[in-house]
């Protein structure tokens, strides 16, 4: 009996402390949530709370515990246009664009193509980035083109473009939850073929490809990638667009692009922003 | 051998694992056990009442206690975070704001009070009949001799099937992350996911591996500790023999 009295006793305490603490972290960032936000619709005034991943470079991913990649730090060049405070908050992409519509985010930010069916879920900002199918797979495959790959054993990102893509051409692939798992259908030899983001597909082959896997094509895609926002926030697209125009015309976005896809071309009729905004051509 | 060069490579790292150790310690375990013993302690609570509406003698409450049963022992856990956490945060966003962590607590719970219920209810079930009857015929009304005699006796037989449950709570707590975390949020798992997506291979999941086992293993040990004491009792002390010789006898006079 004082057995089972000390094993209470320790589950009471246990229990306490746990409770104690998961009051500390409930409460800790919601203080300033239910203040509404300015005219942009914001869930909290001043802050645009921001649903990305956390997996995927160079667009967006976590280094030493902050939020970075491409889009990300776009989307921090924009937020201070705005005079907002970006605070950025991974997820998955499976969920992602139900969450921007459904208000636990005021923004999306993961490369996301423009795509029909997304409309149907969210509104989008104006491209900032355009994208390049890639087709990687391992050296010794003999694949070197995105012909080559019927009744060939494909892996895509689930819900991703590729995904439409692979599915579209009837390639019935294998969807995967993520680019790692992805590469390592490839690396596993479980996979023949992955139709990639080009420039994911790309950095993964070179620095964890282990000398086997290779990026052998790259197709245009034709949809630019947009942020994601919720299609009752007209006021929010709009801002997002109007500064969107501004770190173009500043500069930023070619920065940025230096940065992130160095030695990239911009194809000829791809226009970030609203198309209509003068900007530098990267470096090619 | 290059099968072996392979792995040690994906899997065996230390550079990589290094550098996402500090990481690891300060934030992912941290909310890794956060996450997992609220809703230990929660899905405990809620269990408990699941068992005993389900071994009631009223339909009206039975039957509630097996439809909840089925349902949530019955979705995939993925399932139930998603539609507890995306379905209800509309409502209790007013409340504390975006966090995903309390709603993220509740569906963990929500999915082990399903599973604890049926652990509870079935050690109570093994409790002889004769223990209740015993009880009422002392003058025990029917629910204090569930709550000081059955119940407590059923309890014990089932803690090491408790333990498994909390160790499959333990490791389904990463499955918070489908609600959006901040990076300061993440639990073990994510961390090590997201170390592999930069640094190239999975050494760092292998080191979230190997945290899920300082939680679960000492967490195995220490219950089956308190079992073995429930089960046999103290340790019989060298010094005093003679004395529980004499209370026995004691009791035996009776």
């Amino acid at each position: 009996m004082r057995a089972f009295g000390a094993f209470r006793r320790v589950v009471a305490v246990v229990g306490a402390i746990t409770l104690a603490s998961a009051m500390v972290a409930c409460g800790s960032n919601g203080d300033d949530a239910a203040a509404g936000g300015q005219d942009l619709g914001l869930m909290s005034a001043g802050t645009l709370r921001i649903g990305t991943l956390t997996d995927a470079p160079p667009n967006v991913y976590v280094k030493d515990g902050k939020f970075t990649g491409f889009d990300n730090d776009l989307i921090t060049a924009v937020a201070a246009k705005l005079n907002l405070k970006p605070e950025f908050v991974g997820t998955d992409f499976s969920a992602l664009l139900s969450q921007v519509n459904g208000g636990q985010f005021d923004l999306g930010s993961s490369s996301i193509t423009i795509t029909e069916a997304r409309k149907k879920t969210v509104a989008f900002s104006n491209g900032y980035d355009f994208g390049y199918l890639g087709l990687n797979t391992t050296k010794d495959s003999g694949i070197t083109s995105f012909d080559q790959l019927t009744g060939k054993r494909v892996v895509v990102v689930q819900g991703t473009v590729q995904d439409d893509y692979a599915t579209g051409k009837n390639l019935n692939p294998v969807r995967v939850p993520n680019y790692n798992a992805a590469l390592g259908q490839l690396k596993a030899g479980t996979a023949d073929a992955w139709v990639s983001p080009a420039e994911i597909g790309e950095k993964m082959a070179k620095e964890q490809g282990g000398g086997t896997v290779i990026l052998a094509a790259k197709e245009l895609s034709d949809a630019p990638m947009a942020f994601a926002v919720a299609k009752n926030n007209d006021k929010l697209r709009e801002a997002v667009n109007k500064a969107l125009d501004e770190v173009i015309a500043d500069g930023t976005w070619t920065k940025l692009v230096e940065q992130y896809y160095p030695g990239r071309a911009v194809p000829a009729n791809f226009k970030p922003g609203s198309g209509s905004v003068k900007f530098t051509a990267p470096k090619a | 051998m290059d099968i072996w060069s392979t792995l040690s490579d994906t899997f065996l790292d230390w550079e990589s694992m290094k550098a996402v150790l500090p990481e690891m310690l300060k934030v992912g375990l941290v909310n890794t056990l956060i996450l997992a013993a609220a809703s230990v302690v929660l899905g405990t609570l809620l269990g408990m009442v699941v068992a005993v509406l389900a071994l009631s003698t009223k339909r009206w409450l039975r039957w509630p206690a097996k439809i909840y049963t089925d349902i949530f022992r019955g979705l995939p856990a993925i399932l139930t975070i998603l539609l507890i956490g995306q379905g209800l945060s509309p409502i209790t966003r007013h409340w504390w704001g975006p966090n995903p962590y309390p709603l993220g607590i509740l569906a963990l719970s929500l999915i082990a009070a399903a599973y604890i219920g049926e652990i509870f209810r079935s050690g109570i079930q093994s409790v002889e009949k004769g223990q209740l009857e015993a009880a009422r015929a002392l003058g025990f009304s029917y629910t204090s001799g569930m709550r000081l005699v059955v119940i407590p006796q059923g309890v014990r037989r089932v803690l090491p099937a408790l333990v498994n449950q909390f160790i499959a709570l333990v490791k389904e707590s990463s499955l918070v992350y489908f609600l959006g975390l901040l990076a300061s949020q993440r639990e073990l798992f994510r961390i090590g996911q997201d170390a592999a997506a930069t640094n190239g291979n999975l050494s760092p999941l292998l080191l979230a591996g190997i945290f899920y086992l300082v939680i679960t293993v000492p967490l195995t040990h220490l219950v089956n500790h308190f079992d073995k004491r429930l089960r046999e009792g103290r340790p019989a002390e060298p010094s005093g023999p003679e004395d529980v010789k004499l209370e026995e006898l004691a009791h035996a006079n009776h």
